[in-house]
């Protein structure tokens, strides 16, 4: 990363306190999954509505869910699969 | 029954908000798919009438039946659990095998199946225990390691700035990357780590049902997903820097 970033990283006004900062990215991935209650969700959006490094970690962790999710989960079963599953049960059924 | 609703905005977003804020700040705190217990029964006397036109009565309920009842409801989540089962082993043969074995455990357990209750958690918990037990043993690829790398993003935190409101270069690169370079990055991290970051990202399980099929505490659910998305986002960046994106360091060199 460039000084001059940093730079302004530092100088942005407005910007919350590193200790906000941690307790914010801290959950990053809890309030992604939605898993933090009401009043944690207000503090997290609060804070994000003012500090834009935390506002980047969080966009590129979403970033990274929506990839898996569009690019991992789309592989469709073999159709002999279901045949065989089939086959199986069948066998399995006719031994009881 | 897609599992991962589009979260509605829920508190006011200032209208001048930057599209990145916009979307973040549109996320719910409430995980979706679990709301509150009255919600639930709600949920599911809605169901049960739409849905179900008679409760399945165990006690009463014929071989036949049951059998219908398992292929109709169960079989319906066949191209999940193959999807899972190839990002668990890696291979398609050893996927359809794990597949397989899953469903005929399934099948004849089924009668311990509580109607009304998470049947695709439940397969996806056989599914788990069959690739732990038989396959997972037999597969010796390289893998990274579930190592020390303890949320080292925090570090990070102050790199990745931008003051236009845009995205960050990262998330532009990583938006941009081949489906296989995602496929890929997640086949290198170790089981459990692939296995949570699916369960939650395809999948949209809650930690509590991740637990569940996991076999594990939601801490370690929370662990796991942390250090493998941790892993994932560096892999990622990695591939995009290989292919000449431009993706900003997002450590302190």
């Amino acid at each position: 990363m460039s000084t001059e970033t940093s730079r302004e990283a530092a100088e942005t006004p407005g910007r919350g306190t590193d200790a906000e900062c941690e307790h914010v990215l801290a959950r990053v991935h809890e309030f992604l999954d939605h898993e933090v209650d009401t009043a944690t969700g207000d503090e997290i959006r609060a804070h994000l509505s003012e500090c834009e490094p935390c506002l980047d970690r969080f966009d590129v962790e979403q970033a990274v869910k929506s990839l898996v999710r569009r690019c991992c989960g789309n592989d469709k079963a073999p159709a002999h699969l279901r045949v065989s599953i089939m086959t199986k049960i069948q066998v399995t059924r006719e031994t009881f | 029954m897609p599992m991962f609703v589009t979260p509605l905005p829920r508190d006011t977003v200032r209208e001048s908000a930057s599209p990145v804020l916009s979307y973040v700040m549109s996320i719910p705190a409430t995980h979706p798919t679990a709301p509150s217990s009255s919600d639930l029964d709600s949920q599911a006397d809605e169901l049960l009438a739409s849905a179900q036109p008679a409760p399945v009565d165990l006690a009463t309920e014929t071989q036949t039946e049951r059998d219908a009842r398992f292929e109709a409801d169960a079989l319906q989540y066949l191209d999940q659990l193959y999807a899972a089962a190839l990002r668990m082993t890696r291979n398609p043969s050893d996927a359809e095998d794990v597949v397989q074995e899953t469903y005929a455990k399934a099948y004849s357990s089924f009668h311990q199946f509580t109607p009304g209750t998470n049947l695709k958690a439940w397969l996806y918990r056989i599914l788990t225990n069959t690739y732990i037990n038989t396959y997972r043993k037999k597969q010796r690829q390289p893998q990274l390691s579930d190592g020390e790398n303890v949320e080292d993003w925090q570090i990070a935190r102050a790199a990745s700035h931008t003051s236009s409101g845009l995205k960050s270069a990262e998330t532009v690169a990583l938006e941009n990357l081949p489906d296989s370079d995602v496929k890929d990055a997640l086949q290198q991290l170790s089981p459990d780590f692939r296995l949570a970051v699916f369960l939650a990202d395809v999948e949209g399980f809650a930690y509590k049902e991740i637990a569940e099929i996991m076999g594990t505490p939601i801490g370690t659910v929370m662990s796991r997903l942390n250090r493998g998305r941790t892993q994932l986002r560096r892999l990622l960046s990695d591939y995009a820097r290989d292919r000449g994106m431009r993706v900003k360091e997002d450590t302190p060199a």
